[in-house]
């Protein structure tokens, strides 16, 4: 029976009293494996356009639709996972292991 | 492949999918019988020579074709099916392929094997994307080989025609909303009865199209190919019996589906996701949509949805063949990668429920001809984020062979007509940008115009073969920068971009381009995503006085002249003497946190030019002496500064 799953570099899903949870790398509890991790994290939501030099749309109304989202351990800063999405779109449970 | 409760996967109202058992009239007698004590030397001989068979077939197609998209860049697929349509190898080309000659093929056993009856010499043609195409240019061609009055195995393959008719050249038509508005859709016929061409069915297929000489040499040179194929599986059989050969074709794919099992072992059950966008479902359109693909993983099999994508619309729809030939493209990358194209194994152990009437499983009479070039690359990217995800959850050595998402279309292509530069109509598709670039993943960079991973054995053409098929000049090709896109603690490798000037001719016609409006990449755990794939124009410049004073423009924002406001998907634009224009393949997705990358890497991409300094700083946090060297403690200071900075902003 596996004790941990890693995910990525920084995430692992760990029995911890019996029960699965998110860990992060500094040991931040990033809370059950039974809800998406990211509810735990601390999140920056911006323009997709915004991302960084050379993302700039040229159709900012069609751009303006879309955000990028930034995970953040709350523990470290470290950053888990992002996203490209529609503004208001709930975030994507997209991990989901079984310990 | 499982069959959803109620609804009938027929391949006519809806996308083929294959029953467990499939229903083949009592006139076809199937050879079964297959030895299963075959001596390891016989086996590997006789393995390798079926392997062998497999590429020679896909070299007689590059070799004899003519259309720079099958001959220069290998848009093409082949493969050798067992007697009852399961795919044991495939060729090392265009992935999604593979599935779909089985489709095909299975199909065909189902429906035709009654009436018209399968013979030997027989080779059916399909371009219905409903039986099991990706769009109508992808058609398949698939040869029955008989062995003593029995059905032994199949040979077939998929090439991408220039044009197979419907209203735009080179038949993607972006404003189709029916299939009716399409190129036509052929359901299986007989192209070949008993070893003889049907000319008045061949004479029907090239009638539809544009450039019915190329379409010829392109269909001859594929039938060569099975022609070829089949000659060598008789001398195989010929030599060591029907029931060896047979067993080693049995054994290849058990072999195959064994060591998928042992990989499946090393990743725990679970469910994983992702979601991509796309817009415009035509010209003009404002929407947005969303592909998106979930896999449970159960002990030793993989079930396969796309729950949760945008209802199906206007021309960007794909049929249950995209989703499941996308969907295993992925998975042999990153689970079959060591098993030499033997993707049967594979098959049988991925299970699709799909949800139908979406975009990536399209009911009739959703048009499907720009799949292609559109959906096609978008279902692939959906596929890869999920596999990625589930895959990087797995126990070493597997985790290390998550490879983040390439471009929702990467192929940043465009496609255009007019008339040459020697007098005669022409259809071109631009694949310059097959110089792709391979993602990240989480033990490496990726490669720098590393090609697109899905067609291992595509190549971009040289620009001066570009040059000799069409009427233009290139100004440039060269890499993307290390910049922001496909940012991570390992990083994409680079894009490229191209801008091209006409060169003898007056004129022609831009049909299909992609300038996206937003990025639709997605990174990989923390990584950035891609870039924006742009398509720029620039029209009335200076660019031949340039030349004239021998200067070669290496910018467009260099020249005079006025852009042309660009969509993602806009009306054909008549481009002319001194018009110029660019496409842009971007990086594609990273892996990681991008401050943990090691600041090694990064001096490393500064020194060779690839990321500025200024660059270097505001992405990676790393800072530079005044020696050019990284200055360790000040760029620790940075990040953690930089970390710290970032939950301060969300509290």
């Amino acid at each position: 029976m596996r004790q941990q799953i890693c995910i990525g570099d920084n995430l692992r899903l760990e029995r911890r009293a019996g029960e699965a949870r998110f860990i992060c790398s500094c040991d931040r509890d990033l809370g059950t494996g039974q809800v998406n991790f990211k509810e735990h994290c601390r999140v920056k939501e911006s323009s997709s356009s915004d991302i960084g030099p050379g993302y700039a749309s040229s159709d900012p109304e069609m751009a303006g639709q879309m955000c990028f989202r930034e995970f953040f351990c709350p523990g470290c800063g470290v950053r888990l996972t992002t996203e490209v999405a529609l503004v208001g779109s709930p975030y994507l449970w997209d991990i989901q292991p079984k310990l | 492949m499982e069959q959803t409760a109620n609804i009938i996967w027929d391949g006519v109202a809806r996308g083929y999918i294959p029953p467990d058992v499939l229903r083949i009239s009592p006139k076809l007698q199937l050879h079964t019988k297959g030895a299963a004590d075959v001596d390891p030397i016989t086996y590997e001989v006789a393995r390798n020579t079926l392997l062998n068979i497999n590429l020679e077939h896909g070299q007689t197609i590059q070799k004899l074709s003519i259309s720079p998209i099958t001959m220069l860049v290998r848009d093409f697929q082949c493969a050798i099916l067992t007697e009852n349509g399961d795919v044991m190898c495939l060729g090392p080309y265009l992935l999604y392929l593979g599935n779909m000659l089985g489709l095909i093929t299975k199909w065909i056993l189902e429906n035709r094997s009654e009436e018209p009856g399968i013979e030997d010499g027989d080779v059916f043609l399909c371009n219905d994307p409903y039986v099991g195409t990706s769009h109508q240019q992808d058609t398949g061609l698939t040869c029955p080989v008989f062995w003593q009055g029995e059905l032994f195995c199949w040979v077939s393959n998929s090439v991408h025609y220039s044009d197979v008719g419907g209203p735009m050249p080179g038949s993607f038509c972006l404003n189709s909303n029916t299939i009716w508005e399409d190129p036509p859709c052929f359901p299986p016929i007989k192209l070949m009865e008993r070893g003889q061409i049907r000319t008045d069915l061949e004479q029907l297929f090239l009638r539809q199209s544009r450039l019915p000489d190329t379409v010829a040499m392109d269909l001859h040179a594929a039938i060569a190919g099975l022609s070829v194929a089949k000659e060598r599986i008789i001398k195989l059989i010929e030599r060591y019996g029907p029931d060896t050969v047979k067993g080693v074709m049995n054994r290849i794919i058990d072999a195959g589906e064994l060591a998928i099992e042992e990989k499946l072992q090393l990743i725990p059950d679970g469910r994983w996701s992702e979601r991509v966008y796309t817009e415009a479902a035509v010209p003009g359109d404002r929407g947005i949509y969303a592909s998106q693909i979930n896999i449970i993983k159960e002990g030793g099999f993989l079930y396969v949805d796309n729950e949760g994508t945008s209802p199906q619309v206007g021309a960007i729809n794909n049929t249950y063949a995209g989703l499941a030939g996308g969907t295993l493209a992925a998975m042999t990358i990153m689970l079959a990668y060591d098993l030499a194209g033997v993707s049967g194994g594979l098959y049988r152990r991925v299970k699709f429920r799909p949800v139908p009437g979406t975009i990536t499983c399209a009911d009739y009479p959703a048009p499907i001809s720009i799949a292609g070039q559109f959906n096609m690359p978008m279902v692939v990217a959906t596929a890869t984020g999920a596999v990625a995800k589930m895959v990087a959850c797995a126990d070493s050595p597997l985790r290390e062979k998550a490879i983040a998402m390439a471009d929702v279309h990467a192929y940043g292509g465009s496609i255009f007509n007019g008339i040459n530069q020697h007098g005669q109509f022409f259809v071109g598709m631009n694949a310059g940008m097959a110089v792709g670039a391979l993602p990240a993943s989480p033990v490496r960079d990726g490669v720098d115009t590393g090609g697109l991973f899905w067609v291992p054995g595509m190549e971009a053409a040289n620009v001066e073969e570009n040059e000799l098929a069409w009427p233009v000049l290139t100004l440039y090709r060269r890499h993307n920068t290390a910049g922001a896109a496909g940012a991570g603690r390992f990083r994409s490798g680079l894009g490229a971009e191209e801008a091209w000037v006409l060169h003898g001719a007056p004129q022609m016609s831009m049909e299909v381009y992609m300038n996206e409006s937003f990025v639709k990449n997605q990174g990989l755990l923390g990584g950035n995503p891609g870039g924006r794939s742009f398509f720029q124009v620039k029209k009335n410049t200076d660019v031949r006085l340039c030349l004239a004073e021998g200067k070669l423009p290496q910018n467009l924002a260099d020249l005079s002249g006025g852009d042309v406001p660009m969509y993602f998907k806009g009306p054909p634009i008549t481009l002319e003497a001194n018009d110029v224009w660019s496409s842009n393949l971007p990086n594609f997705a990273g892996y990681g946190d991008p401050l943990d990358r090691d600041p090694a890497l990064v001096a490393i991409d500064v020194s060779e030019g690839k990321l500025t300094t200024a660059d270097a700083q505001q992405v990676y946090a790393v800072i530079f002496g005044a020696d050019g060297s990284v200055d360790e403690e000040n760029t620790r200071a940075c990040r953690a500064g930089r970390k710290q900075a970032r939950l301060a902003a969300c509290p």
